[in-house]
């Protein structure tokens, strides 16, 4: 019995860090921020922002990568007013990843936004980079390269 | 009147060495088959004074285009089309197509996509050569066609339906055109030379005239040949942009409410 229970407490402490674990390191120069909306949000003193946020893949049909994909691009660009730019992979450890890069004019001010998608079964990995594009244009691989330290 | 007669046997007699002279000349080799010289001089073909105020050259120009000058090809895309460097030797003529297409696309800023648009084709070596409201009309350099549509579907959602894309293959004119160009501009040589040796006055009166009526020709061929190889250089791009959330048949519209909380609104302070 006593085997039992250490073995279900050493079980539920992995499970804990497991869960833990999930997150991303931004690039360097940024403070993370608590977030009510991220998972995880930090912010460089250029007020560029990377964030991250898990998203449950809910339909019965799980869409794939590249379905969420173009699904995030169209719903930018078509409803939202976002003009894509970009777009390419990265990979990380729970598996590839597909990122747009987008700008659109943000309270009279032209920004640049990267949004980078992971998709592992039931899980939508959505992470976000914006800013002002002067600020971003170097900041772009770098977010890029953070999205890919996902785990 | 014998003097006229003579006049003409002279001209005739001149462009038949000019027109031995005025091959059409490829530029790079291989271009297209070889152009074989006319047969029979003048004399022989038939009587010189028939030849009436440079007919014959027409006649000789139809002859070659019998002879096959303008060989069928594969449909080049606009990269070999815009090339135009000539093919390998023995290789099939270089087509000369023009581009035409027309789009309509939804977009979320119809100013801002248009002046994007603008933008592009300037940048890509064109220009815009005309705007009417929503409505762009865009020359793109041949070889860069095929950036248009991937573009546009980056700027928003393009209407498959509106979508047309024309291809013309001008090869035929365009050769055409510029083997009569060539031959007339031989025979105006030739009458140049003949006005100078012509004596009495009649003489240099009549050829004048011809003059006159070739020098005519040789420019609205000349103007066809620049219309056509602009048209050829450059696609016409017409773009409809339309407004994604009002102006088109329906708002899009992604029954995720997740991918609303995506985007810079929420991100950015």
């Amino acid at each position: 019995m006593t085997k039992i229970a250490i073995a279900s407490i050493i079980s539920l402490l992995i499970f804990v860090a497991g869960c833990g674990t999930v997150g991303l390191t931004a690039p360097d120069g940024y403070a993370k921020r608590k977030s009510w909306h991220y998972d995880y949000m930090a912010v460089s003193t250029d007020a560029n922002v990377i964030s991250l946020r898990l998203q449950e893949n809910e339909d019965e049909e799980k869409g794939t990568l590249d379905f969420w994909t173009e699904a995030t691009r169209k719903h930018l660009t078509l409803s939202r007013g976002y003009e894509a730019k970009d777009e390419g992979t990265f990979k990380t450890e729970l598996g590839p990843g597909r990122y747009l890069v987008m700008v659109k004019e943000h309270k009279g001010v032209e920004h640049l936004y990267v949004v980078g998608l992971v998709v592992t079964g039931d899980t939508i990995y959505v992470m976000e980079g914006g800013g002002e594009k002067g600020a971003m244009e170097t900041e772009v691989p770098k977010m890029v390269a953070a999205f890919g330290t996902l785990k | 009147m014998r003097w006229k007669w003579l006049l003409l046997a002279v001209a005739g007699w001149m462009v038949v060495g000019c027109a031995s002279a005025a091959e059409y000349r490829p530029q790079g080799p291989g271009e297209y088959a070889e152009y074989p010289s006319p047969a029979k001089p003048l004399a022989v073909m038939s009587p010189a004074p028939q030849v009436v105020g440079g007919e014959l050259f027409e006649e000789e120009v139809r002859k070659k285009e019998d002879t096959g000058l303008v060989k069928a090809g594969d449909k080049a895309s606009p990269s070999s089309v815009a090339g135009d460097k000539g093919g390998q030797a023995g290789a099939s003529v270089v087509r000369k197509i023009i581009y035409t297409a027309w789009f309509t696309v939804d977009v979320y800023d119809v100013e801002a996509a248009g002046k994007k648009l603008a933008e592009y084709a300037t940048g890509a070596g064109g220009y815009v050569q005309a705007v009417s409201g929503p409505v762009l009309v865009l020359r793109i350099p041949a070889e860069k066609f095929e950036e248009v549509e991937p573009l546009l579907k980056k700027m928003g959602r393009v209407d498959d339906a509106l979508t047309r894309i024309q291809a013309q293959d001008v090869t035929e004119e365009y050769f055409d055109v510029e083997l009569r160009l060539q031959v007339k501009k031989k025979y105006l040589e030739s009458l140049y030379k003949l006005l100078e040796t012509s004596g009495k006055l009649e003489e240099k009166l009549a050829v004048q005239k011809e003059i006159a009526r070739v020098v005519e020709e040789v420019e609205r061929l000349e103007g066809r040949l620049r219309l056509l190889a602009n048209q050829i250089s450059l696609a016409t791009v017409t773009v409809t942009l339309r407004v994604a959330t009002s102006g088109s048949k329906r708002t899009f519209r992604l029954p995720w409410d997740w991918l609303d909380g995506l985007g810079l609104e929420m991100l950015v302070p």
